[in-house]
């Protein structure tokens, strides 16, 4: 029986394409920037689509692919209610989510704050388990010009680096959450594939390992 | 205006007679048992529902009624149906069998359908407690697909009793096995394990829980494992007892479809024992899921056991359709006729070919009608029949229908 699986595009679809390759399946027209979106392995037993990743869950709960790999943070921003089992951890895609605020500007956390972010679930979630009263707004995109225009007190975002924080004059307030890339299956799949599934995992646990 | 509502779409001629044809075929079956069929209120009581049913609060549909009170649309058939039982047939020992078919109030996806309603049709037993019959449920789910030609199909049995055992007795505090329980309901196994293993368990009871997510399989080898993770009487007892069922299920010639799991753990606690899925060859969900809940009537003063299942029409249907499995469109008129004038014999002979069982209309030669909604045409002038120039009566139209 084949497998369908869906990653999400960017860095998790390339490790996790890597992985495969790395251990015998085969995929002659993938190639990192190729603009097609769905592959199949020279055995047929793998088929890979290629989404963004908020999409990645609609895939698999909705049986269009079996399993599917995405980001912990959309998991939990974008598909709360998604009904899929989140089956291994795979320990790659790792980043932390952080507040952030002006340089040296101390922000008064006794008062109603306005919070700039793209994860307006995960930052009400964070500051609601603080007793933090926020306003938030949800933004798409450069994130770290809210506080620099006065549009925001704060920020939430994925915090990789920190540079990009530095660049526009930010510092992390607070480290609040790691994230990793996760495997997710639909109900059905699970137990009707699920010797592909258990297959898929040792591949990549063994990748990781060696890795 | 237009229409903007998503999940929400008028049914047309075929699909309306396959589903007639799903439908008739279920109650059939069902009815072969001795069921009765039965419809709930189209309205319920939201704050009954919001008591047995928490988790359905957001997604029930919601309406006020005259007096200012909230009502649902029928968002389950089981919980008025038992309420209804236990006001109606209060003897605690009586059996009653019940069938039905209605429209549920919910959303539903499909792989490629979605909607605000569906059409659900299941049974409920009350009043017999024994593992057959249980087994009788599943027959019966597995007796509607038979029927209905849908031939690869997979039966999930499990039981919340084993996992009940279990649990109970598991030292752990009541918090961290709701914690434990959720995680299994979700099969959450990245949390799960994690949480798991945050606890200080170890020997069988460990081995036990960390197998339970991933039991599942064919029946005798996934039953001989379950009996290794028993730490406790109760449990081989859940076990015994799906035995039982199975056997069930064996006699009646089923037994090749039933595979295990013991992943199914119920969150709400509304399940008490058996629960099974049924799957269908080639489609991502299920499209039947029920099982044995013995407290819930005690709550409406009756304490009666009960057991049945729900199926999911519409995902049927989408099922049966990419399957090709559903009948094709039969036009609507046998015979259609277009006349520059009506009169007293052609009116009469319409009326005679009804009365004789055909489908036949007759409309004004300046109306279009679409050669796909009738199987043979006829232009009627003068008192005459003509199919191209021939020349026909109207018991040779009648023979051409009785033709096709």
């Amino acid at each position: 029986m084949s497998i369908h699986m869906a990653l999400a595009k960017g860095r998790i679809a390339k490790t996790v394409m890597t992985y495969l390759q790395k251990s015998g399946y085969e995929f002659p027209t993938y190639s990192e920037d190729s603009r097609k979106l769905i592959f199949e392995d020279v055995g047929q037993t793998i088929k890979v689509t290629l989404v963004k990743s908020p999409d990645v869950a609609v895939y698999v709960e909705r049986g269009a692919a079996d399993i599917g790999v995405v980001g912990e943070d959309v998991l939990i921003e974008e598909c709360s209610g998604a009904d899929v089992y989140e089956i291994l951890d795979l320990g790659i895609g790792c980043c932390r989510m952080a507040v952030a605020g002006i340089a040296g500007k101390k922000v008064d956390m006794t008062k109603r704050i306005t919070v700039g972010t793209k994860y307006p679930r995960i930052a009400r979630q964070y500051f609601e388990n603080n007793h933090h009263s926020v306003d938030i707004i949800k933004l798409n995109g450069s994130v770290e010009l809210a506080p620099i225009v006065g549009l925001s007190d704060v920020i939430v975002d994925i915090v990789e680096t920190g540079n990009t924080l530095r660049a526009n004059g930010l510092d992390v307030l607070q480290y609040f959450m790691d994230f990793s890339a996760r495997m997710i299956c639909n109900t059905v799949s699970f137990k009707l594939k699920i010797d592909e599934i258990q297959q898929l995992i040792h591949v990549i646990k063994r990748n990781n390992a060696e890795a | 205006m237009n229409n903007t509502l998503d999940g929400v779409k008028m049914l047309h001629h075929d699909e309306m007679r396959n589903y007639d044809r799903i439908q008739s075929k279920l109650t059939s079956v069902i009815m072969n048992h001795g069921c009765k069929i039965i419809e709930t209120p189209s309205f319920e009581d939201y704050d009954v529902y919001r008591h047995f049913f928490p988790q359905l609060r957001q997604e029930m549909v919601k309406t006020i009624d005259t007096d200012g009170r909230v009502l649902v649309l029928r968002p389950d058939v089981t919980l008025p149906l038992v309420e209804t039982a236990a006001r109606e047939f209060p003897r605690a020992d009586q059996l009653l069998k019940f069938g039905y078919v209605s429209t549920v109030f919910r959303e539903y996806y499909g792989r490629s359908t979605y909607g605000k309603d569906f059409l659900q049709g299941g049974i409920e037993i009350l009043g017999d407690a024994s593992p057959e019959c249980d087994g009788e449920v599943i027959v019966m789910a597995a007796e509607i697909l038979d029927a209905l030609s849908v031939k690869h199909i997979r039966i999930d049995i499990g039981t919340v009793a084993y996992t009940d055992a279990l649990f109970a007795g598991l030292s752990l505090a009541e918090e961290q096995k709701k914690h434990l329980r959720k995680y299994m309901a979700e099969r959450n196994l990245v949390a799960y394990t994690k949480y798991l293993d945050s606890l200080s368990l170890e020997g069988v009871a460990y081995q036990a829980l960390k197998a339970i997510p991933m039991l599942f399989g064919s029946y005798a080898v996934t039953l001989s494992k379950a009996y290794e993770y028993c730490i406790n009487k109760e449990m081989q007892q859940a076990l015994k007892r799906l035995e039982k069922t199975y056997d069930y299920i064996l006699y009646a010639g089923y037994a090749d479809k039933v595979q295990l799991d013991f992943g199914f753990a119920s969150q709400l606690g509304y399940y008490t024992d058996m629960v099974f899925k049924v799957y269908v060859d080639g489609a991502l969900y299920d499209v039947i899921d029920g099982g044995r809940y013995d407290t819930l009537s005690a709550q409406f003063g009756v304490d009666r056991p009960a057991c049945g299942f729900g199926m999911n029409i519409n995902l049927l249907y989408e099922f049966m359709s990419d399957a090709g499995l559903l009948e094709g469109t039969e036009p609507s008129f046998q015979l259609a006729i277009s006349y520059s004038e009506s009169d007293q014999s052609l009116i009469r002979d319409l009326m005679i070919w009804r009365r004789h069982g055909f489908r036949v209309a007759a409309y004004p030669c300046s109306t279009f009608i679409d050669s796909r909604d009738y199987s043979i045409h006829a232009v009627y002038e003068n008192g005459i029949y003509y199919q191209e120039t021939k020349q026909l009566t109207a018991q040779e139209l009648e023979e051409q229908m009785r033709r096709l």
